[in-house]
């Protein structure tokens, strides 16, 4: 390879790394959904990369080697200097809902970000413009560059705090530059002096870092006397910190009728937000209180069991079964660094609890636990959802849940012993969502085992803070229900449902207004819930692994309602997430019309051929659109067969652009035609459908093959499982600008950023409609953006810029 | 090349106009800590809006006790809010008072005091003084009002406010709220601003007999439930009500 493809290549490196940082430092000091509605945008700067180029086409064109020295050398300094200008400036997102001044710290956030984004994307855009000859190459090194990019951004996430890491991508910035300049050593060294300096001098100085949110728990936390940090664990499922201080306490849901004590315990966060507590076992009555919520009821009905916990985390739980005398605990983790950082910084605590004989530990998502796991429980427990909010890395991941699904509680309940129980604990919500899908998730997955008993399967109670749900595969007997209403009359917590309840069983300790919960839950349960589902306010209908969003609850029907009773600022309270999710989708729709279209009205006085515009924009959108819910689409479904979001987005984002790039490669020799849409539009439209079609419907074999792996062959086979279907998606790309330079080279870097526009907003749209739909039909979108890039290809021209052709002459056609 | 020029003017003008607001979230409780004194024509202003406030916010969405209307026509709410903020103290929403503490909602402060059903005999318990709004509302209505913040600067800040504004039956503490204020204790009130995941034994037992407590559930920007726990012959009780009325299904509207 020559010069400009490694330049573009380690360039590309560099901005995928930059993203993936970004992503993480926002998820720390902000919240996640900011974190992708801030990106999102300052992604845009793809788009606008194209559209500058395309104006000043010639102007960049006639100084080209220069142009790439400031644009790197720019990119560089953008990027070592954007923590710095992010920590000078105060953003409270909350507030924007009530003040405007506010969302001037958001723009100045956006352009901030936008600007690396933009020079680094000038770079390849220009590279691609002045070598068109050698388009399938240079789209090879971009494609593998940023592939490598985002596997190295997660190994970074180990080695550097989040607000390091975009110095470290500023450096190989550097590295990108002088790769340019490697022939003239001099003119490498002055070209580099400026960009070096200034991000040595942010990596040794730190002048401002951004800072964390002051309404996140760690910030809240660190308030309180005495706050001392007592470890840290970095890593791509965010920045653990073990905090300890005497007035940390923590039992959720707590009975009032519990009059002993509340230990101090050491709390656990996971990007500034809460994970857990660590009970010092050597106190021995420090957990005498877990007796006392409602998640204790289960050890209540079952003596000596062997318990599985399935998101172990902090241990609390587990402590709850070996208390109450469990046999064994089998304690499944997803979360590594957790484990590390309690085994490493709370000796004298935690190692005591997963050390224990009778504990066994397995780090490993839950899903693939049970899917490669014969064993069968006494119990299974799954403790209250903390919800971890760091992300998957650079994508968006985050908003599913494959662990409260239909076939998720379906699996759960296959791994009980025929008297065992399954007991989940959740937030009690007001008004009831969380607990109410979860009802009517697990009544779905009894459903469908055919049972005609399901009443007398489930049991469901409440305290004034937390909601416990109890499902069995045999009816729950007499003496558990009178167990079960003995646990409830002891500590004043309240049956929501119980097998033969009775009106005056309601509603009598802590008590509703309406007893909405015990309402809704008995409706769930009887024969009218599907009219019921549908009526009630919020979106509680089971989820399913098509459309894994547990907590999502929004319903665009209730929305009047839900403004009228709860004012227009109170809604986002609701349901931030999806909140975001529209507001970015608004943003990134108006902004890429700005981008894009809006430049065209400016360019009459240039000699434009007209027809070329539709089918461009067809083209490039269309393939952007495609290659993006692949991919999204990919991501969300391979977490559940290698088993852990970060590999999901190594393998799936580095897995795609590799093989990608090996088939952008290769895309003159398998595109010959010179004519028509050549068949291997057809055949990536086919694939696309079958093999994610594959995916989709048969997730459940992938799983069970997938989860008997070991995880290194688990990746290796999701690696060889996308290479074909990644290897075709890469041809249309190189294919139709090479076309394009062929008819109307001056349109090259207008496709560029069309299709980089086009991508960002697939990148959040697949979200959006498999929240409101499925990912079926996030598929046959793909499909149908596919099968248009099909029909429009011939718009583009009958030419090619064709490597047989010298590059001295396309070089002077682009001229 | 001139509509091409002029476009990229216009996307420098808009970006030059992007300038970050550094004064937006100034949120020094120390600075609001010293009372600002206003001209008497801004104070009329003050108290205009606060009238509004009370009959608006208050009076109409169902609060009847006269004492707590009163109270809250009469406490300066302006005094508690940081200086940025100032010009939205009446609103009709909680703002940020810094450290990650907001000053709620007015009309939460008036339904959490009426809920406490406390009068000129009561004695009173804060845990949260945060910037003091809700310990001065109570002090217009009760004998006295203990009350209890965990952050210092912020416990510091209302006192000297309380102090300036010269409510002597207040007593703010800087401690752990978890352990009550034993000294002081039983209270006919208990007053518990921040939301939390559990209520402390302690104060429950702090209670007196026949005593309520009130705590608020749910986002500090978005109070969704009040849980209001009743002491009876020594049996606690606990309500949740919805500030708001709620109608789970459509068909039942």
């Amino acid at each position: 390879m020559d010069r400009p493809a490694w330049t573009i290549g380690i360039l590309s490196f560099a901005l995928l790394a930059f993203e993936i940082s970004l992503m993480r430092v926002l998820s720390y000091v902000q919240w996640y959904h900011f974190a992708y509605m801030i990106i999102s945008v300052a992604l845009l700067g793809f788009g606008a990369s194209g559209t500058l180029l395309f104006l000043f086409r010639s102007y960049f064109l006639r100084r080209y080697e220069i142009a790439i020295i400031c644009a790197v050398a720019l990119c560089t300094l953008s990027m070592a200097l954007s923590m710095t200008l992010l920590g000078i400036v105060k953003f409270d997102p909350y507030r924007v809902i009530w003040k405007f001044s506010e969302v001037w710290s958001l723009l100045y956030f956006y352009v901030v970000l936008f600007l690396p984004f933009l020079f680094g994307a000038s770079v390849i855009g220009l590279t691609f413009m002045k070598k068109p000859h050698q388009i399938g190459k240079l789209y090879f090194a971009n494609l593998v560059g940023s592939g490598m990019g985002s596997i190295g951004a997660i190994f970074l996430t180990y080695a550097a705090d989040p607000t390091t890491l975009p110095t470290i991508t500023a450096f190989i910035c550097i590295l990108a530059l002088v790769t340019f300049l490697l022939d003239r050593p001099r003119r490498a060294l002055v070209a580099s002096t400026v960009p070096l300096g200034v991000t040595l001098l942010v990596a040794l100085w730190k002048p401002a870092i951004p800072e964390m949110s002051e309404y996140k728990s760690l910030s809240k936390a660190l308030l309180l006397p005495r706050a001392t940090i007592v470890g840290k664990r970095r890593g791509p499922l965010g920045m653990l910190v073990a905090l300890d201080s005497p007035a940390l306490r923590y039992a959720p849901g707590l009975s009032l009728a519990y009059t002993g004590r509340v230990p101090s315990q050491l709390g656990v966060f996971a990007d500034g937000e809460w994970v857990g507590a660590v009970i010092d076992l050597q106190d021995t009555t420090a957990a005498e209180f877990l007796d006392h919520a409602t998640s204790a009821l289960a050890h209540r009905l079952k003596a000596e069991p062997v318990v599985l916990t399935l998101g172990a985390g902090t241990g609390s739980d587990v402590f709850l079964s070996l208390k109450s005398g469990a046999r064994s605990v089998t304690a499944v983790e997803m979360n590594g660094q957790l484990i590390e950082l309690l085994k490493a910084v709370v000796p004298d605590r935690t190692d005591l609890l997963y050390e224990r004989r009778n504990v066994l530990l397995r780090v490993e998502e839950a899903r693939t636990f049970l899917s490669g796991s014969q064993d069968r429980f006494d119990l299974i427990v799954v403790p209250i959802l903390e919800g971890f909010t760091a992300s998957s890395a650079g994508t968006q991941a985050l908003f599913e849940n494959y662990l409260f699904t239909v076939e998720s509680c379906s699996e759960m309940i296959d791994h009980l012993r025929e008297d065992g129980i399954l007991s989940i604990t959740t937030w009690m919500d007001y008004p009831p969502r969380s607990s109410l899908k979860l009802l009517a998730t697990i009544a779905e997955a009894l459903r469908e085992t055919g049972t005609d008993r399901l009443k007398q399967q489930v049991a469901m109670i409440r305290s004034w803070g937390t909601v416990t749900l109890l499902a069995k595969r045999s009816p729950f007997s007499g003496s558990e229900v009178s167990a079960i209403r003995g646990f409830c009359e002891e500590n004043f917590f309240d049956l929501v449902y119980v097998p033969g309840i009775r009106p005056s069983e309601l509603n009598r300790f802590h008590r509703l207004e309406e007893p909405i919960l015990e309402n809704a839950a008995g409706e769930v349960l009887s024969n009218r819930r599907e009219q019921s589902l549908r009526e009630y306010q919020f979106f509680v209908d089971p989820a399913r692994d098509n459309q894994p969003y547990f907590s999502h609850y929004f319903k665009w029907e209730s929305l009047p309602y839900l403004k009228e009773v709860y004012g227009t600022s109170g809604v986002p309270f609701f349901e931030w997430g999806y909140v975001i999710l529209v507001a970015t989708l608004i943003q990134l729709g108006l902004l890429s019309l700005l981008l894009i279209i809006f430049p065209l009205f400016f360019l009459q006085s240039k000699r434009l051929e007209k027809r070329r515009i539709p089918p461009t924009l067809i083209y490039f959108g269309a393939i952007g659109v495609g290659y993006m819910f692949v991919e999204v689409l990919m991501i969300q479904k391979f977490i559940l067969f290698v088993g852990h979001p970060i590999f999901s987005v190594a393998v799936v984002v580095a897995g795609m652009l590799v093989f990608s790039g090996v088939g952008s490669f290769f895309s003159h020799r398998l595109a010959r035609p010179k004519t028509g849409p050549p068949m291997i539009l057809a055949i990536v439209a086919a694939l696309v459908i079958g093999f994610t079609s594959l995916y989709l419907y048969g997730a459940s074999t992938i799983l069970e093959v997938f989860a008997k792996l070991p995880v290194e062959l688990r990746l290796t086979s999701g690696v060889v499982l996308l290479a074909p279907l990644a290897f075709v998606m890469g041809v249309p790309f190189p294919l139709g600008l090479g076309r394009l330079s062929g008819s109307d080279a001056s349109l090259v870097p207008w496709a560029w950023g069309i299709n980089g526009c086009a991508s960002v907003v697939s990148a959040t749209l697949p979200t959006f409609i498999a929240i409101n739909q499925t990912f079926v039909a996030v598929l046959v979108i793909a499909a149908v953006a596919y099968l248009l890039a099909f029909v429009s290809f011939g718009g583009l021209g009958g030419g090619m810029a064709d490597s047989s052709r010298s590059g001295k002459s396309s070089s002077n056609r682009l001229n | 090349m001139r509509p091409l020029i002029s476009y990229w003017f216009l996307v420098l003008i808009v970006a030059v106009i992007v300038v970050p607001d550094h004064n937006s979230p100034v949120t020094d409780p120390t600075a609001a800590s010293i009372i600002r004194s206003f001209l008497p024509q801004q104070e009329s202003e003050f108290k205009r809006l606060r009238h509004r406030m009370v009959e608006r916010q208050i009076r109409l969405r169902g609060i009847k006790d006269q004492s707590v209307l009163e109270a809250m026509r009469t406490v300066p709410r302006h005094q508690f809010v940081p200086p940025s903020s100032i010009s939205e103290a009446y609103e009709d929403r909680p703002l940020p008072i810094g450290y990650g503490q907001t000053i709620s909602q007015p009309y939460i402060v008036a339904y959490m005091t009426e809920l406490v059903q406390v009068s000129d005999q009561s004695k009173a318990l804060e845990i949260g003084t945060g910037s003091g709004y809700q310990a001065a509302v109570l002090a217009e209505i009760v004998d006295s009002v203990f009350t209890i913040e965990i952050i210092e600067p912020l416990g510091e800040a209302a006192e000297g406010r309380l102090k300036n504004l010269a409510y002597e039956n207040v007593q703010v503490k800087v401690a752990d709220g978890y352990y009550g204020w034993e000294e002081h204790a039983p209270y006919d009130a208990i007053v518990v601003t921040a939301a939390a995941e559990h209520i402390p034994p302690p104060l429950i037992d702090q209670l007196k007999d026949g005593g309520k407590m009130v705590i608020p559930v749910g986002h500090p920007f978005l109070v969704q439930t009040l849980m209001l726990v009743e002491k009876h012959d020594g049996k606690i009780t606990s309500r949740s009500l919805l500030p708001v009325r709620f109608v789970p299904f459509r068909r039942s509207r």
